[in-house]
């Protein structure tokens, strides 16, 4: 069935039409949605999709038109009416419901009692908008990105010169007096403190230490430039300093990509003093300079979790770099992976949506293995450095350069689904993914690649291929998502679900090693 | 909502609006649409004044007004205008522009001649690895293959307007500009958004060679181009986009693209990167479409300029000539 809406002179914003025919192509039966102003060329397109019809005649470059086709058992022209209505609406409503403060000063007034800033703005306006909360006394959680060192840098010397935090820019997770910020997880409370210069990285390690049965305190984020040289990691020190005198806080961990060396002895000078125990991941770092300033060194994300559990409950902190399931139920699953390929499937596709778990998967693969990415260990293996398709690849579909003028992949699956649909193909070995839950990302993010898996397999079927699917989830059981259900949504596409992102890694590298690729 | 009766002060005004503005005296508008925070006013004679608020960039014939947001204006709506001030219907209030700094929408002159290698470079990694639904993403195909970038799947405007607009440039290459005029009948009006996506990217190869040193409106050959495409413009697309393109054919554009045609013209990288992200996030497609005119125009820049640049270009991105009919015929 084809039917067609038509608004004489009507004008809707680009972005608004965008999203109106993205979300009535979400409707079940429907097949396909074209909006846009009624020009001929635009008519032309609708013909050439089969959807042009007599009343399409009519319409002028001045008229908005959508056309779609839809399969009339699943879905009516009532209901395609009732989404525009909805969408249109909805913008609306947006503007016009409860009243949202248009200022810093008028949010103030509606909340005197406020104590902290969540500031999301285009990034030349953020530094002015931060300074002017960092002067009227509330912590800042920037999440803008785009703002100057140079601001940064003076926005952290004003929140230090005040005792308050500064958390950014480019600051996507925290968790304050409990109250998750932006992309955070929803965990328990306890006795773990946590100072971060990584999103991802940050919700791995709280999931997994509320997975151990412990919580948090406190969870900073600093932004990830705080540890450079320039910013001299003023941050991550305000933090520790703030976790040190925080009597709910027992255990503290760090977590960040390698520190600039003066930032690292500025860090490893203040914790010579401390009374509080303090693990360290900083990703790929120096675990021999960890222990010299008295600080416990981790092997993973998730081993970081396990030695602040392990210490908060006086027990001896010990590497973690296996698996949770027994020897030979790896050695199953690896076998039931070889199983699904053919000899010319040789090639690992990791897509990710955390930068951190990317990182720590790069970083742990790439140590045997040639594997091409946008944050590539060493500048020979950048991504545009792969002769056409034949190679390894991980990529961190977060970064910028895959995220401009389109929601983070945690939010929307699609930058993700596309990548699936434009790479998984028949030499395919080996696909590796995060499933990021909690509050700020998608609603469903485990269907999306659910979804994009079973497509992919009946692509492949054609020529009796087929894929090892590896994939962990970062979410706990109190996240909105439903951690189990996602779980089991996975495990019905096919997907070996491991309980860390580290121990997903590992088991790739074991069917990667087994299969000789 | 802003409340009734108010007294809004426009910050900003182009030039070409105040003198416009200042001749006619009073002037009643109706209502042509309303955004969140831009109206679009309209005389009886056809001419499109074009108000924003707070965050936007002035635009040719239009005046930033800070405060402006959520008016109720509906279509058809009147606005009259006397000694300065626009009245706004059902006693919303009043737009002063007294005090409004008028501002030029064009560039001083030609762009600047600098080296543009890495800055086009830069352009067109950030466009491929950023579809935002409109017709940017063919950069990773035309004009011609600069650098094998990743495979991309191509969404249905740019599955559709491919060969057209591969034809365009093809011919724009060849500096034969009647045929590239005639060709882009196959363009104006065509794609997703208010401003149609090829009329973006109109917008961006027509400020390109407006600004181009030697060539521009007073060259003949340019001038008969931006005339028919004016023309087709008025005839094949909305009356919004006609405007941008009936700008565009005088050198007039918003800031940010006219910042854009500067620091892409000069090699500014360092400017360049951040004005990238901002048109990027330009409307849904328009920055992103725009931006690949203005890539593609830079590129076929014609001979005595492109003599100084097309070396460099070449010798890192070896094939970028004559690559058209291939991918058109493959």
């Amino acid at each position: 069935m084809i039917k067609t809406i038509i608004r004489e002179n009507a004008y809707y914003d680009s972005v608004t039409l965008m999203l109106i025919s993205r979300e009535m192509k979400k409707l079940e039966g429907v097949e396909e949605v074209l909006a846009g102003m009624g020009t001929d060329l635009n008519l032309d397109l609708v013909k050439m999709l089969d959807m042009f019809l007599p009343e399409l005649e009519k319409v002028t470059p001045n008229d908005l038109f959508i056309a779609a086709k839809f399969d009339e058992s699943k879905v009516s022209m009532d209901d395609l009416l009732a989404s525009f209505e909805a969408q249109l609406n909805s913008k609306k409503e947006a503007h016009a419901g409860q009243y949202q403060p248009p200022t810093l000063r008028s949010a103030l007034k509606l909340m005197p009692d406020a104590r902290l800033a969540q500031i999301s703005i285009p990034g030349q306006y953020a530094a002015d908008e931060a300074e002017n909360a960092l002067r009227k006394g509330l912590h800042v959680m920037l999440f803008s990105d785009n703002v100057a060192l140079e601001d940064e840098l003076r926005l952290k010397k004003l929140a230090v010169e005040k005792g308050l935090l500064m958390m950014g820019p480019d600051c996507g997770t925290a968790i304050i007096n409990g109250v998750p910020l932006c992309f955070a997880n929803a965990v328990r409370r306890g006795r773990i403190g946590l100072v971060g210069a990584s999103g991802t990285g940050t919700q791995e390690i709280t999931v997994r230490i509320h997975q151990l049965g412990e919580g948090l305190s406190q969870v900073i984020g600093t932004g990830g430039r705080d540890l450079k040289e320039e910013i001299g990691g003023l941050m991550m020190i305000q933090g520790i300093q703030a976790l040190l005198a925080d009597p709910e806080t027992e255990v503290i961990v760090l977590v960040s990509k390698p520190p600039a060396p003066s930032v690292e002895k500025k860090i490893y000078g203040l914790l010579a003093g401390a009374e509080k125990p303090v693990v360290i991941d900083f990703i790929g770092g120096q675990a021999e300079s960890v222990k010299k300033a008295g600080a416990i060194p981790c092997l993973s994300l998730e081993d970081a979790a396990r030695k602040a559990v392990a210490v908060l409950r006086e027990e001896e902190p010990v590497d973690f770099d296996g698996f949770d399931l027994p020897p030979e139920e790896i050695d199953r699953l690896v076998r039931e992976a070889l199983a699904r390929l053919k000899p010319d499937q040789k090639y690992l596709r990791a897509f990710y949506t955390g930068g951190t778990l990317a990182d720590e998967a790069i970083k742990y693969l790439g140590a045997e293995h040639l594997i091409y990415s946008n944050i590539p260990l060493t500048p020979d293996r950048a991504w545009d450095k792969l002769e056409g398709r034949a190679g390894h690849i991980c990529l961190d579909l977060g970064e910028d350069q895959f995220t401009r003028g389109r929601p983070h992949p945690m939010i929307d699956p699609m930058t993700r689904t596309e990548f699936f649909d434009a790479w998984l193909d028949q030499s395919t070995a080996l696909v590796l993914v995060d499933v990021v839950l909690g509050y700020g990302s998608h609603e469903d993010p485990a269907s999306a690649v659910a979804e994009s898996i079973e497509k992919a397999r009946r692509k492949l079927q054609a020529s009796g291929r087929d894929l090892a699917v590896v994939a962990s989830i970062t979410g706990t059981d109190q996240d909105p998502q439903d951690l189990e259900k996602s779980k089991k949504v996975l495990e019905e596409a096919g997907v070996l679900v491991m309980p860390s992102n580290a121990q997903a890694v590992r088991l790739a590298d074991r069917i990667m090693k087994a299969a000789g690729i | 909502m802003t409340g009734t009766g108010q007294s809004f002060r426009a910050e900003e005004m182009a030039l070409e609006l105040r003198d416009f503005l200042s001749r006619r005296q009073d002037i009643v508008f109706q209502v042509h649409s309303a955004f969140k925070k831009a109206v679009n006013l309209l005389t009886s004679d056809r001419v499109l004044v074009t108000l924003v608020g707070e965050g936007r960039d002035l635009t040719p014939m239009g005046a930033v007004v800070p405060k402006l947001h959520n008016l109720l204006l509906p279509g058809g709506s009147r606005v009259s205008f006397s000694e300065g001030v626009f009245s706004l219907p059902d006693n919303q209030g009043v737009i002063d522009t007294r005090g409004a700094v008028a501002r030029h929408t064009r560039l001083p002159g030609p762009l600047s001649a600098g080296r543009q290698d890495q800055v086009l470079a830069l352009i067109r990694d950030k466009l491929a690895a950023a579809d935002k639904g409109g017709i940017a993403s063919l950069v990773t195909v035309l004009p011609g293959k600069e650098k094998k970038l990743p495979p991309a799947p191509l969404n249905m405007y740019s599955a559709f307007i491919l060969k057209d607009l591969g034809r365009f440039l093809q011919a724009c290459q060849e500096d034969d500009l009647d045929r590239a005029a005639g060709l882009a009948r196959a363009l104006i009006g065509f794609g997703p958004g208010l401003t149609p996506s090829c009329d973006d990217f109109m917008t961006g190869i027509l400020l390109s060679f407006y600004y181009l040193p030697g060539r521009g409106p007073e060259e003949h050959r340019t001038a008969c181009f931006f005339g028919q495409i004016e023309k087709m413009a008025l005839e094949r697309t909305n009356l919004i986009s006609y405007h941008m393109i009936r700008h565009a054919v005088r050198g007039h554009a918003g800031l940010l693209y006219l910042e854009a045609l500067r620091a892409a013209g000069a090699g500014d990288l360092a400017a360049m990167g951040p004005v990238i992200d901002r048109l990027l996030d330009f409307g849904a497609s328009s920055g992103a479409d725009f931006l690949y005119g203005l890539y593609c125009g830079q590129i076929l820049l014609p001979k005595p300029l492109a003599a100084v640049h097309r070396p460099v270009f070449n010798q890192e991105f070896p094939g970028q000539a004559g690559d058209f009919t291939e991918k058109m015929t493959g």
